[in-house]
This record gives C-alpha cells, sequence and structure tokens, in this order.
C-alpha cells in the first residue's frame, strides 16, 4: 500500500523527467537597477525558496562606487507569487561608511528549524580595517526581518572567507542529515574553497573542508591552481559536489568541480576533476540539483562575461546536454538559481534564476528569470 | 548679448569644419576671461589702505578698469558683481579663505530682496547653488547663515563669528535670501509689506532669476533648492516655476520640518503631544470623543464645539506652557515667555501663527494681535524660545551693515518682521499640487526631512504628507546612520521612494543644523552629491 502511495507520489514526478527539458523563459524582471535609490551600483545576487515556499533575493547595495570594496548595503526583495511581482527593496544591513565594508554571502535555509541564514563577511580586504569577520544574520520569520549579526570568528576563528556567492545548504540525505553546508573561498594569497558547517541549526559553526590553492599563502601566477568562488550542491547519493571558478584559469578554461562524501568535512583532492564543457571566463556560478536533474548556469565563454547559459545533465554532471539554452546573449555576471521543492507539478516546472545582466557591463541590473523546464516543447 | 554673439562665431566656425580654430579661440577667451576676472578680483580685495595710494597708482586703476571694462564686455561679462564682494566681515579671527558677497536682488514693484552668497569651500565654480530659505512667514534666513549651516555661527556676546566645521557651504555655494521684501534687510521702495504665497514665490524666482544675471559663472552650475519651516510653502511653490525655466539648472529640493499641509500638522500635533506625554488621558479621551469618529480624527477644523475646546488645551500645553515648541527636550532660552507681552514699550509676539488656524479662537486672538499690533508703535515678531539678540546686535553693528553693503536708510534687521506676518496672505494650505507636479518630471530629487522631537511641523504631519502622495517606495523604512567620534550612529530613520526620501533626524527640533550638525551635514551631503543615505 505503502509503496503504491509512494509510486502514485511519484507518478508526475517521472512523467515530467520522461519529457525532455526544453526551457523557456517565462518571466523577466529587473529587480536592481545600478544608480537608482542613489546607490552606484547593485551585485553579487542570490537567490533562494524559503521555508514557506516563497523566493527571496538578495544583493550588495554599493552605496560609492562599483569595487568590491567600499561601504553597502544588503538589499533585499521577497516575491510570495512564485517570482510574478516582488516587495519593495528592504535594505536590512548598513555598513555606514567604511572603506571595507561588507560582502555577499550565502543564504542557507534550514527547513527543519524553518530559518533563513545569511553569511557574508566584512573587512574581508583588510583595507584600512583588521581583521576580517565571517558574520551571519537570521530570519525566523521567512524573510520578513532579520535578526542582530552575530560574528562568527569567535566560534570558526579569525579568517578571510568570502562565503558563496551563491547558496548554501541543508543537508537532506545522509551522511550528516540536517547538517548545514556554507562554502566559500579565501584571499587572494591564501584562496582555495572553504567550508563551515552547523549541526544545530545555525547556533555552533566549525570550520570543515578546505581546498587550498597551490602555492598556498604565495602570490599567485597565472595558471595556478587556485580554487575560488564556488556553490555547493547535494547530490542524491548524499555526497556534496562543489563547483568552482578556476580562478587563474589551471588546466582550462573551465570550471573546478570537487566532491565531498563526507558532508562537508574533506575534499579529497581524488575527487576533483575539471569539466571541459562547463567553459568559463571565471566568475560566480550557479548550480543546483532538481528532481535527479543537475542545472548549471554561467556566462559561457571563456574569455567574456557573456552568453548566460543554462546547462543541465541527466547524469548527476558526466555530461551535459546538448541543447543548453541561452539566457541572455549580452553582458551577464555572477548567478545564483533556486527552485521550489513542494513536489507539486507546478513547483516542479519552474527554476528560478537570478543574474547581473547588462546591454553594455555586466552591473547594470540585477536581472531575475523565471524559466519554465518544458515550456518550449 | 555679446557673450551670444561670440557663441555664434564660434557655432559657424564649428560648423565650417574649423572646430579646433574654434575651441582655442574658446579656450583663449576664457582664459583672458579669468585672468581679467582675477585681477579686479585682486583689486578690489585691497584692504582698505588703497586710498593712499599715490595718485598716479589711482590713474593706472582708472585707465585698468576702463581697459577691462571694454575687454570684459567684448568677451561677455561672467564676474560676480564686485561691489557686492564682502572683504572683511567684523567678529572673525580670521577672513575666510571663501568669497562671499552680500547685495540685493531687485525685483518687480521696486521691491529689493537682501542675499548673502557664501562661495563654496571646495570647487566653487562646479559646486552645486543651494538657495536657502527660512519660514516664519516673514522670517530672515540670516538666522539660517548665523545659526544653522553657515561657514559662521554667531556667537552669545553677539560680537564674535566662529567657524562652522559643518558648514554646509563646504560642498555648496550658500545663496541666504531674505525674503519677502520687509523681512531682515530686504525692503520695498513703496514701504508696502502685505503679501501672500504667489507674489512670494513670484518674487523668489525672479530673485533668483536676477542673481543668475548678476553671477552668471554659476548659471551651469546644478541648483537646489532648500528650506525650512514656513519654506516648506516657499520652497515648492518657487520649485513651481524653477521647473518651468529651463536657464535654471534645478536638480531638487529639500525641505526641513518643513510646513506642507496645515491639515496634516495639526491633526498630527494632537497625537505627538499625546505620545510624548504632554496631555493626560482625561483630555485624550475627550478629544477621542468629540474629535474622532471611525478611527479618524479632525483637530484641524472640527465643528463640533466640545472638540474646538480641547483642542484648545492641547493648544494651551504645547505653545502656552513654556515648553520649547521648536525643541520638546531643550530648555527655552531666556525662561518661559508669553504668547504676547509689552518689553519697553513695544509690543512682543511670540507666534507665528502657524497653527490651528481653522479654530475660532485662533481667528479671535489673531484679530486682537492686529488690534494690538495698531495700537503699537513698534510691534516685535520673535520666535517663541529663540534669542535672536546675537544674532541682532550683530547685524546691526553699523561695521557688521557696511561690509554687507547696507545702506543706512534701511531698518534695523530683526529675526522675524512682525508686519510681513501679521498681512500674510496665506494661499496655499498644502503643497500637495507642487510635489506631485515635481515628481512628475521625474527628474529631481525631493528630500523631507524632520528632526523628530519638533512640535512647530512635527515629523509625523510630513510623513503624513509624503505618504500621502502615494509614490512607488522604492526601500522600505529603515533607520539611517553616519559616524561621529564614538563611532557610527543611527540618524534617524527614512522611507526612500521614487525620487523622494523622507528622513528623520533623531533627538533633534526644528532647526536641524544648529542642533544635530554632525548628522545634518551627513544628510546634507548625501542629498547634494547623490549619495545613498
Amino acid at each position: 500500500m505503502a509503496a503504491l502511495f509512494l509510486l502514485l507520489l511519484a507518478a508526475p514526478l517521472f512523467s515530467c523527467a520522461a519529457v525532455k527539458i526544453n526551457p523557456l523563459v517565462l518571466d523577466k524582471q529587473v529587480l536592481w537597477e545600478s544608480g537608482e535609490e542613489s546607490v552606484s551600483t547593485y551585485r553579487i545576487p542570490l537567490l533562494t525558496f524559503t521555508p514557506k515556499g516563497n523566493l527571496l533575493a538578495f544583493a550588495e547595495a554599493r552605496k560609492a562606487s562599483a569595487g568590491d570594496y567600499g561601504s553597502k548595503f544588503i538589499a533585499t526583495r521577497r516575491s510570495t507569487d512564485k517570482g510574478a511581482t516582488w516587495s519593495t527593496s528592504s535594505f536590512i544591513r548598513d555598513d555606514g561608511s567604511v572603506l571595507d565594508g561588507l560582502n555577499l554571502g550565502s543564504v542557507v535555509v534550514d527547513e527543519k528549524a524553518r530559518t533563513i541564514i545569511l553569511i557574508y563577511t566584512v573587512c574581508f580586504h583588510l583595507y584600512h580595517c583588521s581583521p576580517a569577520s565571517t558574520m551571519m544574520v537570521e530570519s525566523k520569520d521567512d524573510g520578513l526581518s532579520w535578526g542582530s549579526p552575530k560574528n562568527l570568528s569567535l566560534q570558526i576563528g579569525v579568517m578571510n572567507f568570502a562565503p558563496g556567492p551563491g547558496t548554501g545548504l541543508q543537508k537532506r540525505r545522509e551522511p550528516n542529515k540536517d547538517r548545514l553546508v556554507v562554502c566559500g573561498h579565501g584571499t587572494i594569497e591564501g584562496d582555495g574553497v572553504f567550508c563551515i558547517l552547523s549541526d544545530n541549526h545555525g547556533k555552533n559553526w566549525t570550520k570543515g573542508a578546505a581546498l587550498r590553492s597551490i602555492p598556498f599563502n604565495q602570490p599567485k601566477k597565472p595558471q595556478d591552481f587556485n580554487p575560488d568562488e564556488c556553490q555547493p550542491v547535494e547530490m542524491e547519493d548524499g555526497s556534496i559536489v562543489i563547483n568552482v571558478r578556476n580562478q587563474n584559469n589551471y588546466h582550462c578554461r573551465c570550471r573546478i568541480v570537487a566532491r565531498s562524501h563526507d558532508a562537508g568535512m574533506t575534499l579529497p583532492i581524488d575527487d576533483i576533476h575539471f569539466d571541459y564543457e562547463l567553459v568559463d571566463p571565471a566568475v560566480a556560478a550557479a548550480a543546483m540539483m532538481k528532481d535527479g536533474v543537475m542545472f548549471f548556469v554561467n556566462p559561457s565563454s571563456e574569455h567574456h562575461r557573456v552568453n548566460l547559459t543554462l546547462r543541465w545533465s541527466l547524469n548527476n554532471g558526466k555530461s551535459w546536454e546538448r541543447n543548453a539554452f541561452q539566457i541572455w546573449h549580452g553582458p551577464s555576471g555572477y548567478s545564483c538559481m533556486t527552485s521550489l521543492d513542494s513536489n507539486s507539478v507546478e513547483d516542479q516546472k519552474y527554476i528560478y534564476v537570478i543574474y547581473e545582466k547588462g546591454q553594455k557591463d555586466i552591473d547594470e541590473t540585477i536581472s531575475f528569470a523565471k524559466i519554465h523546464l518544458y515550456g518550449g516543447l | 548679448m555679446v557673450r551670444k554673439r561670440y557663441e555664434i562665431l564660434l557655432k559657424s566656425l564649428n560648423l565650417l569644419g574649423l572646430s579646433t580654430v574654434a575651441s582655442s579661440l574658446f579656450a583663449k577667451a576664457t582664459v583672458v576671461g579669468h585672468l581679467l576676472r582675477l585681477q579686479l578680483l585682486r583689486r578690489t580685495r585691497r584692504p582698505g589702505g588703497t586710498q593712499e595710494e599715490p595718485g598716479g597708482t589711482q590713474r593706472n586703476q582708472m585707465q585698468w578698469v576702463v581697459w577691462c571694462y571694454f575687454l570684459s564686455s567684448l568677451l561677455g561679462s561672467e564676474a560676480a558683481p564686485a561691489g557686492d564682494e564682502v572683504t572683511f566681515l567684523p567678529g572673525l579671527q580670521k577672513q575666510p579663505s571663501f568669497r562671499h558677497y552680500s547685495g540685493y536682488l531687485s525685483v518687480a514693484d521696486g521691491k529689493h530682496l537682501h542675499y548673502w552668497l557664501v562661495e563654496s569651500q571646495n570647487e566653487p565654480t562646479s559646486d552645486p547653488v543651494v538657495l536657502w530659505l527660512n519660514g516664519g512667514p516673514g522670517c530672515s534666513s540670516l538666522d539660517g547663515l548665523l545659526t544653522e549651516h553657515g561657514p559662521f555661527l554667531i556667537q552669545d556676546d553677539g560680537v564674535t563669528l566662529q567657524y562652522n566645521p559643518y558648514s554646509w557651504n563646504k560642498l555648496a555655494n550658500m545663496l541666504y535670501l531674505e525674503s519677502p521684501a520687509g523681512v531682515g534687510f530686504s525692503y520695498s521702495d513703496d514701504k508696502n509689506y502685505v503679501t501672500n504665497d504667489t507674489e512670494v514665490s513670484m518674487n523668489n524666482f525672479l530673485a533668483l532669476r536676477e542673481f543668475f544675471r548678476l553671477f552668471p559663472e554659476f548659471s551651469n552650475n546644478e541648483l537646489f533648492l532648500t528650506g525650512e519651516s514656513y519654506g516648506g510653502i516657499y520652497i515648492p511653490t518657487l520649485a513651481e516655476r524653477v521647473m518651468e525655466d529651463a536657464s535654471l539648472n534645478l536638480q531638487g529640493v529639500a525641505v526641513g520640518n518643513g510646513m506642507s499641509s496645515y491639515e496634516m500638522n495639526d491633526n498630527s500635533l494632537v497625537f505627538f503631544a499625546y505620545y510624548h506625554g504632554l496631555l493626560g488621558s482625561g483630555l485624550w479621551r475627550r478629544l477621542q470623543t468629540f474629535c474622532c469618529s471611525d478611527a479618524t480624527c479632525n483637530f484641524y477644523n472640527n465643528q463640533d464645539q466640545n472638540c474646538s475646546a480641547s483642542v484648545s488645551e492641547v493648544q494651551e500645553v504645547v505653545y502656552g506652557s513654556g515648553l520649547n515648541m521648536y525643541n520638546l527636550y531643550s530648555s527655552c532660552p531666556g525662561g518661559v515667555g508669553h504668547r504676547v507681552s509689552v518689553e519697553r514699550g513695544d509690543l512682543v509676539i511670540r507666534d507665528l501663527g502657524n497653527s490651528f488656524t481653522n479654530h475660532q479662537w485662533t481667528q479671535l486672538w489673531n484679530q486682537k494681535l492686529r488690534v494690538l499690533a495698531s495700537g503699537h508703535l513698534s510691534v516685535r515678531l520673535d520666535p517663541p524660545c529663540t534669542n535672536s539678540t546675537p544674532s541682532s546686535l550683530y547685524l546691526n553693528s553699523p561695521y557688521v551693515r557696511a561690509a554687507l553693503h547696507i545702506r543706512p536708510e534701511v531698518p534695523a534687521w530683526v529675526i522675524c518682521s512682525a508686519e510681513v506676518n501679521l498681512n500674510y496672505g496665506r494661499l496655499c494650505l498644502d503643497v500637495r499640487k507642487q510635489y506631485l507636479k515635481l515628481l512628475s518630471a521625474l527628474k529631481y530629487r525631493v528630500l523631507v526631512y524632520n528632526g523628530d522631537v519638533d512640535m512647530a511641523c512635527n515629523f509625523m504631519g510630513d510623513e503624513w504628507f509624503v505618504e500621502s502622495l502615494q509614490q512607488q517606495v522604492l526601500v522600505q523604512r529603515r533607520p539611517w546612520f553616519y559616524s561621529d567620534e564614538d563611532g557610527l550612529q543611527v540618524g534617524g530613520f527614512i522611507k526612500e521612494f521614487n525620487n523622494m526620501a523622507f528622513l528623520t533626524v533623531k533627538g533633534s527640533g526644528h532647526m536641524v543644523p544648529s542642533d544635530k550638525p554632525v548628522a545634518a551635514f551627513a544628510m546634507f551631503t548625501r542629498f547634494i552629491k547623490r549619495q545613498p543615505y
């Protein structure tokens, strides 16, 4: 009886998987435009589902210049109708007028505690400030309001840790089910992929896996091994695949892929490979698993941040389907992706992408696209 | 005219493909113009000793001036009125490093409005021009200069000026205008000081035009219109005219603790007073019973006699009990005073007549004031709990008057003109239309800011007013921050709309730059430089 029930539940899933993916952008919107509200530049978009099945977007609102340093707000907008309309922007953090302010960031949803946690860094570049700190803010009401920030340096130690940019994850499968895993990168010299972990819903964090650059803590040269901004994804076997920016184009102008079989504790060298199909100009990209299909978004180009492309893989990223889908031909930069996993037929159809988009430069807007996976049929 | 001809010549050279010739000619002309101006300014800047120079020098100077006049008329005049430059200002330990000018802008019907321009301490040639108007109606903008955000502030002795580290002229050319005629050093040939909102906005507009005629070098600079209190009426009504004039490079308006709507100002004040602990629960109950129904209260023009009586009690507490209406948490300079008194034969009124104007007893009170005023030779209008003695002492010093080019026959300076105020025609009861016009142009930035412990134009009334314009919200209400010696501080709260922001300054009274100079300077900087708040 139970098996039959499961089969019935799974039926629409199979029917979808059987249908060939053929994406169509159903809705496009500009969520932030640089220059609005006197904000110089909006960058580093993040997008997540929420415990209540809504969508929540974030971006850095860089006050005075487009540069990574400087003072910023964290801007957020929320959609309760699957991306059709968005709430007015809220600035949930304001770092004042510091020279090296906050940087986003990784957003992770704890579906057990029904909280949203945003991890960001301040003083990451150590420009006229010290030390760098890893900060956390939490929302217990689905992203409507945010508590005061907590400095995680007390728990994980002082480190230059730039989370994401993108989403963290909560393990849905063993090992270490319910663990929160947030990955990011270090300084340019001490770069690499680093993860921090929490097994008590964000109360305490510990240092997890580290995939260090070579040479570590030494100035890099072109083509050095320099894993940087990254996006972790939990696979169906419970392992975590991390799709990583290949900062110095080591081995290829393509993505580095690392894998952890112990819920983010280690990232063994044996499990690293280079995905030649995922050509990349060295940028923060988006990756996600949905209903057994792996999705990947980046500006697909060896040298330029243009041609934002959605790819999908039916074999956990071993290979990518031929018919990639272009979301935007022009300048496009950082991106982030999410979907609503309610098991409803409706939610199985869509993925949501947020990305830096422009006509001339990537940082003109932060744009949102609702993509119907089977709309192009 | 000559300049225009010169431009036509340049244009034709450009058309003929001789753009390099044209541009070099233009560059040369500009350089010559600048040199001439420098020479002229150096001449006029010599200290008083020049009178004792030998006649030969004077003759040379005459020839030089004639030559300059000839050349500059050939190139088109770009110079500020040299005669208006303030070359030595008493009370300062050291003369300023920036230039400043004081003189008159003559407008229609023989009205002469006094201005004081303090050039920017940064880059006067490229920094914006910011007009500042204090309120009243009938009060002088020199109060803004000498006690709020001017480069030098008057000290208690009425003699000394101290430099202000948070002066708004650190980033803008600040133009202080005494308006309308009859206020401060401004006067009318016919001594008729009966005026109204329409006439005032027109004359302010004409004054602004006249300013740019006298200072053509600023005509391409960005222009902002700012003001306070009754400036809440002056500024939007002026902006309505300025935005129609393409020769004026209007960028935005800012109003501090402004009168935006008499109705909202009155209605909000009662809530403000109750929730700041000024009204007892008995009075509050009566107000609720007699003035409110269906969760809506009308304290503004309620016909209910019981409501009217309750509101008059509120007014007595707020304005009559001795509280400092401009800053609830400040003491009252000079001690608790009366709304009207006779001092040394002068009738002194301490009421600008902006609140509860629709109530019968307010109208009776105003009638009584007019009768009293007509029976006195001298009537003074002093804003309550305001010590204007230092400013009056200073500005009435013959040396200061001479330095500011105020002719002896111009009457003594007082902070507010009773004649202007008592005879003022309040035609504009809210400025909704003007703001909507400005906003619909989609290119002006608007800042409505309020010190949040002021009771003359309380923050809530202006917040309601801004909300009532129903503009698209861009960023939800949030705290805004500035840095002082103790680190990052909450400056107040801000809500941002499309091209408009409503901002509070926490703990500040009516005169925000006086009460919270650091926060006010941060706010002004962000407004002018289009930085996020």
